[in-house]
């Protein structure tokens, strides 16, 4: 979970980065080009922390049935 | 829960830097496009996430008929991955062309037959996970979403072939000798960077399909 907050924070500094350098280079419809390359990587790393959260969840329900099942 | 093992590892890393490397070039090295200006820059995340989508779905095609007649549910497995991370790629498909539409055309989204049939091609595919998520019995499941598979894919020639067949405002596809060589070298270091990215997700995509499958035969034995 740290690991995945430290991910959001460098996500969130490298699109203010990219804003002021777009800025910076006066590129005219930086609004979409940043929105457009934001959204693919915001969307990837959304969807690989879903994968990490759902993998612990699943793995967590399958040892806690070999629990169960040790105990009968 | 991260990568596992080393060739899981190296694929997420060298995805990564790929994908740092693709996007670093787009934006910052490529020169602008001639006529469209900074906002062609869009076109290195947008052709990658649509060719992805489509070979996604292509490996759901594959899988799925392998299923059918093999019955094996490994092939079900990759299939349901492939179809779950190709519906992220068509989102972001969508998404960045109506980024790309907006400065271009003058709207976020219209009912050009490219945007028509790529809308068409998400619902088919959110479709077949909602099948997934409705049928209890796991070869059901699988024989069900494997027939929705192989139709579902009817329609992935139709989106690529829609700016050919009808009059559309979406541009007709380029061929790499009327691309200027910086730009079609940009495009395919980014569509490596995303069929990479495609690959890491798979590896961990399968691995969570599978034991969401032990969980489920688990729970049916301990009922």
């Amino acid at each position: 979970m740290r690991k995945w907050s430290v991910i959001s924070v460098v996500y969130i500094l490298a699109l203010i980065l990219l804003w002021t350098y777009t800025g910076r280079v006066a590129m005219e419809n930086r609004g979409f080009v940043v929105t457009g390359y934001g959204v693919t990587w915001g969307a990837l790393l959304w969807y690989t922390f879903r994968l990490n959260s759902r993998e612990r969840t699943t793995a967590r329900a399958v040892e806690s049935f070999e629990v169960v099942g040790a105990g009968e | 829960m991260g990568p596992k093992t080393v060739v899981e590892k190296t694929l997420g890393g060298l995805a990564l830097l790929a994908m740092l490397a693709g996007s670093y070039v787009g934006l910052a090295v490529v020169p602008a496009d001639a006529a469209q200006g900074n906002v062609q820059r869009l076109m290195y995340v947008h052709v990658p996430a649509a060719w992805l989508s489509f070979l996604a779905f292509f490996v759901v095609f594959v899988m799925s008929v392998l299923y059918l007649i093999q019955r094996d549910p490994r092939w079900d497995h990759v299939a349901a991955s492939s179809a779950e991370i190709g519906v992220v790629f068509t989102v972001v498909t969508l998404l960045l062309g109506m980024m790309w539409g907006k400065p271009t055309w003058g709207v976020f989204w219209t009912w050009d037959p490219r945007l028509t049939t790529t809308a068409i091609l998400l619902a088919i595919y959110v479709g077949y996970m909602a099948l997934r998520s409705f049928a209890d019995d796991a070869e059901k499941r699988a024989r069900w979403s494997a027939i929705v598979g192989v139709i579902g894919f009817a329609n992935v020639p139709i989106v690529y072939m829609s700016v050919t067949w009808w009059r559309t405002l979406h541009q007709p596809p380029s061929s790499p000798r009327s691309v200027a060589p910086d730009i079609l070298w940009t495009l395919m270091l980014n569509l490596a960077a995303f069929t990479l990215v495609y690959a890491y997700l798979m590896v961990r995509r399968i691995r969570l399909s599978k034991l969401e499958g032990e969980l489920e035969k688990r729970m049916a034995y301990n009922a």
